[in-house]
């Protein structure tokens, strides 16, 4: 037992290894390192941990994108051979069984992609990963609240994935990511598939309201001396607004498929209309948490795009605190919109009246976007690959966001209700949004998570085509929509067909850029060159205050901060922790290290 | 017990200055001298014998209630009974969440959580409330409240006996307890107190070629 | 030998000293202050997750007991009133014991203390034997289930299988949420007999003293809305 005397001596004497270590450092064997990260509390490895996990995830999910596109490239159809016989067209996905048997592949396919991209890609991507590794290095922390919790969290994300890849390889759910009654109730009768996928959404929620409580907590108790509420990073205030919104809204979620899962299991009957229930009772549970889960998908996106867009264009946030409280506001209006889902099954009193609160969502959205405009605006902007995805942002999420006011206007949603254009609606925002920000918020971080950099020429390559296959899949479906195609079906007039294979066509772009993308940050890690600790000129905690990559305690002395996290106009060197190991912020000759 | 620094391991703050320049008035840092307060153990009987009587009066006034329209054969609107067994339960809920929760003591911060948590709820609750009590109010066609309908589960009583499946649960169960011969049909038992419709007013008109064969829903 | 400096500058051994002033907060923490803070800030926004948990269930109840007031008055009216009574009394006297076990941690009564966190887990065990016993036991044998289990013949509304739905779902997650108190309550004490908490350290207690509130809450808005109405 060590002596009990204050200060310094304590602290070391808790030490999990040399105090100086890069947290990424080897610990001699191949199972002791296993085990390290296994049981670490340390947020940076766990943020590593859920990047891993959730780039996995998108893998798979995008997986059954592509399926879903090839299956659409023609309309499957039900054709007569010259023998008479009648066969099966223009579909993958038949087995022999005629059009049902595709169809209901298709809905397993569909309902696959969406449970997988929603539950355990999006709503995890950017808070899990990066915010996990950068919120307490931003804040100056030596790590979350409750580091613990913390692994908790992650575990929960782990069991919550297989069961939800349990369910998949018992044959998959057909009910729709929105699991709707009575499809969730009565299809699939004698299989306990859906049962497990709903426990999968109702597990991964405790690991989302884990990482929220935590983030709350830390942000609240643990920023560094000198660290007020407004000179904490943009990144900090929209995850914050996540946050705030995972533990709020999440909850709800849990009882929800709890009570289905009591339906579908003993017909209790609160959502069953001849039990005297209300299935649109459901879709009120339901909406209450996956609305404002939207904004958990987005504002985490948006923290990101502050960032990139201040540090590559060295300037000054335009209105700081427009943004910071904008991100407040979009938590707080979440929670009063959720019935904009619900036009056509709710009465006409609760849609009028959540029509005219959507549109209050577009004032804070807007604001952020003129903010990141205004900050371009006689900025010196380098257009390094997390400065074009973020310009892409802004061009992708404004098309999301606006098309979000005709779909918000009530007697155009009518129109437009579960057709294809929703479904091009919120992959605009949480695809070109959340996706697109997170990937370029990882070329930002990377060199910080990893101490390497990556090669800039063909990332820049890689941002093209998934800018460009992103726009090429999903604005034919805008196009598509306003004519009627409906979202959930296998097959379609032959009028589509160009407009389909236009999509497919561009899904496999997309694909192609996030592939190379994989490949740069592999090379990366085999072959690229060591990373300075701040190759960007970033004047937050995490690029002059810490190592690439990052100590186990992040920081060497507990920073204290003296200056603004967007100060570009007049930085003093003065809140360095040491000038020496720290060198102020100078951009690299532009594109040499990388190539 | 506001930071003792007389406390056998003081000195943990790590050396560092912990001046109101590096630590600004207003930052939460949780060595605020705000303290832990000990509730003295008079107020949490206290608090305790108001719950107490609280709960009293609350089952009191429910009995009470029926009681008077018995008496006087009156009826008294349901939604009375409701408000004042929910603003009882609210009195005693504020009772516990000051006192035995300390909520009265603590950070601010803590009861802005309780509070945004009842604003959230009291959303939850309105809205999807509005939405189902208010249909028809101008379309006459959402009126029409969603159909008993069939999601053709059996029940266990239906496969005992012949009741069609789409029959209610309880005529079902009704039935299946005649047969077995456990139960001798009688008149339901007059509801004492406020009646059943009072609170629920008939929304919407029914359309034109409609028959009002759902209860008036 | 390990000594503590203390502020009197009498060395003691350390092992002396109880665990509740020896203990020392996370590294990340400025001190205990600010750890015991930050904890119940924690258990604050958990709690909130638990009060939304159950406005699910309140929700449920408001919009179908609008829809079918007549299913609801009539289930109401095979609930045993008195029972629910006497559970209320004891959750709300265990709430008290639990206040009362926070406030001996503070004053280091430590056998107040066990004494409280004892009576807790006892007004717990109660509570839960009751429903069992009392409730479940008696509205299982009648056939007064949920949905399409219900076998009940006397029903006087239609609906009644869903007032039933409500009252075992929202009951049953009540119910859970007390076990898993109680559950707390036996680790609690297990760590009050080694003397764990006190006036420097009693986060676990505090935390799982909230806890128990909100559960007693929760019961308190249950037992007008199941019981009382009419």
């Amino acid at each position: 037992m060590s002596t009990i005397t204050g200060g310094h001596a304590g602290a070391e004497a808790h030490g999990h290894g040399h105090h100086d270590e890069s947290y990424l450092a080897w610990k001699g064997s191949f199972w002791a390192t296993v085990w390290d990260w296994a049981s670490t509390i340390d947020h940076k490895k766990i943020g590593v941990m859920y990047l891993v996990a959730i780039l996995f995830m998108f893998f798979l999910g995008g997986m059954a994108a592509l399926a879903l596109r090839v299956e659409l490239f023609q309309p499957t159809a039900l054709t007569t051979t010259m023998g008479g016989e009648q066969v099966v067209t223009g579909s993958i996905l038949d087995r022999g069984e005629g059009l049902a048997g595709a169809s209901q592949t298709f809905n397993r396919i569909f309902t696959l992609h969406g449970l997988i991209m929603v539950f355990l890609v999006i709503i995890p991507s950017v808070p899990a990963s990066l915010g996990n590794f950068l919120l307490p290095l931003m804040i100056g922390a030596k790590d979350v609240a409750f580091p613990r919790l913390n692994l908790a969290s992650w575990y929960i994300y782990l069991f919550g994935s297989v069961l939800a890849v349990l369910s998949i390889l018992m044959g998959g759910v057909d009910t729709g990511w929105t699991f709707y009654t009575p499809y969730s109730t009565v299809t699939d009768e004698g299989h306990w598939r859906v049962i497990w996928m709903m426990l999968a959404a109702f597990v991964l929620g405790f690991s989302s309201i884990f990482t929220g409580l935590n983030f709350i907590v830390t942000v609240h108790k643990l920023r560094a001396p000198g660290m007020g509420w407004f000179d904490m990073p943009l990144f900090v205030w929209g995850i914050y607004g996540a946050a705030l919104i995972q533990v709020l809204a999440t909850p709800v979620i849990g009882i929800t498929l709890l009570l289905l899962v009591f339906e579908r299991l003993f017909h209790i009957g609160i959502f069953d209309p001849r039990l005297g229930g209300d299935p649109v009772l459901f879709q009120h549970f339901f909406w209450f948490y996956s609305h404002p889960a939207v904004y958990i998908m987005i504002l985490p996106g948006m923290a990101i795009m502050s960032e990139l867009i201040a540090v590559f264009s060295r300037k000054k946030i335009f209105g700081y605190r427009a943004v910071a409280f904008s991100s407040l506001a979009i938590a707080g209006i979440s929670f009063i919109v959720w019935g904009h889902h619900m036009f056509t099954s709710q009465g006409e009193i609760a849609s009028v009246l959540f029509s005219a609160l959507t549109f209050l969502v577009a004032i804070p959205s807007a604001v952020k976007v003129f903010n990141w405009i205004a900050t371009l605006y006689k900025g010196s902007i380098d257009l390094k690959t997390p400065m074009l995805y973020a310009l892409g942002f802004l061009f992708t999420f404004s098309i999301g966001g606006l098309t979000g006011l005709f779909l918000g206007a009530l007697a155009t949603n009518l129109h437009l209700h579960d057709t294809y254009f929703i479904v091009a609606h919120f992959h605009y925002v949480m695809m070109g949004g959340t996706i697109i920000a997170f990937i370029g918020g990882i070329h930002m971080w990377w060199p910080k998570m990893f101490g390497k950099m990556y090669n800039e020429f063909w990332a820049r390559i890689g941002f093209v085509l998934v800018f460009v296959g992103f726009n090429v899949t999903f604005f034919p479906q805008f196009v598509m929509g306003t004519q009627g195609m409906s979202r959930r079906y296998a097959t379609y007039v032959e009028e589509f067909t160009f407009m389909h294979q236009l999509s497919t066509v561009g899904s496999f772009m997309l694909a192609l850029g996030l592939f190379l993308h994989l490949f740069v940050f592999i090379h990366s890690l085999v072959a690229g060159p060591k990373a300075p600790p701040n190759p960007w000129g970033g004047l937050t905690l995490e690029w002059t205050h810490t190592k690439s990559t990052p100590i186990l305690h992040n920081f060497e002395h507990e920073p204290v901060v003296t200056h603004g996290p967007y100060d570009y106009d007049d930085v003093e060197p003065a809140g360095v922790a040491d000038p020496d190991d720290f060198p102020m912020p100078e951009p690299l000759p532009e594109g040499e290290r990388s190539h | 017990m506001a930071h003792n620094h007389d406390n056998p391991n003081g000195g943990e703050n790590g050396g560092v200055d912990l001046s109101e320049e590096i630590y600004p008035p207003g930052a939460e840092y949780g060595h605020g001298h705000h303290g832990h307060t000990v509730v003295s153990p008079g107020t949490l009987i206290g608090v305790l014998v108001v719950l107490l009587l609280l709960t009293g009066l609350t089952v009191a006034f429910a009995e009470l209630e029926a009681w008077i329209a018995g008496l006087f054969e009156i009826t008294i609107p349901q939604w009375v009974n409701a408000v004042v067994a929910l603003s009882i339960a609210s009195v005693k809920t504020a009772f516990v969440v000051l006192y035995f929760m300390q909520l009265r003591y603590d950070n601010p911060l803590n009861s802005m959580i309780f509070i945004f948590t009842l604003i959230t709820v009291a959303f939850f609750l309105g809205f999807t409330m509005i939405d189902l009590g208010m249909r028809g109010t101008i379309d006459p066609v959402k009126a029409r409240y969603i159909q008993p309908g069939g999601t053709g589960i059996e029940t266990r009583a239906a496969k005992q006996t012949g009741v069609p499946t789409n029959a209610p649960v309880t005529e079902i169960a009704r039935q299946a307890a005649l047969a077995r011969g456990e139960y001798t049909p009688k008149e339901p038992e007059p509801v004492i107190g406020s009646t059943p419709n009072l609170s629920r007013p008939r929304t919407g008109l029914t359309l034109p070629g409609f028959t009002d064969d759902n209860g008036g829903r | 030998m390990t000594t503590v400096p203390s502020g009197h500058s009498t060395i003691r051994d350390a092992s002396e000293v109880p665990y509740h002033q020896r203990y020392r907060a996370a590294e990340h923490f400025r001190d205990r202050e600010h750890e015991f803070d930050a904890t119940k800030m924690g258990v604050w926004l958990f709690l909130a997750t638990e009060i939304l948990l159950f406005s699910g269930m309140f929700v449920g109840y408001g919009v179908l007991r609008m829809l079918h007031p007549e299913a609801f008055i009539a289930g109401s009216g095979h609930l045993d009133v008195h029972w629910g009574l006497i559970n209320t009394v004891v959750l709300l006297a265990s709430s008290y014991t639990v206040a009362a076990a926070v406030r001996c941690a503070q004053v280091d009564d430590q056998a107040g203390l066990r004494r409280n966190v004892m009576l807790t887990f006892i007004g717990g065990l109660v509570f839960i034997l009751i429903k069992l016993i009392f409730e479940y036991r008696v509205k299982w044998a009648e056939g007064k289930l949920p949905g399409i289990f219900y076998s009940y013949p006397g029903a006087v509304s239609e609906y009644e299988p869903l007032w039933w739905g409500l009252y075992w779902g929202a009951t049953g997650i009540h119910a859970t949420h007390v076990i898993v108190g109680m559950a707390l309550f036996v680790w609690i004490y297990l760590r009050a007999k080694k003397k764990h908490f006190g006036p420097g350290h009693y986060t676990a207690v505090e935390g799982v003293g909230l806890y128990w509130h909100i559960v007693d809450i929760v019961w308190i808005f249950l037992f007008p809305l199941l019981y009382l109405i009419h």
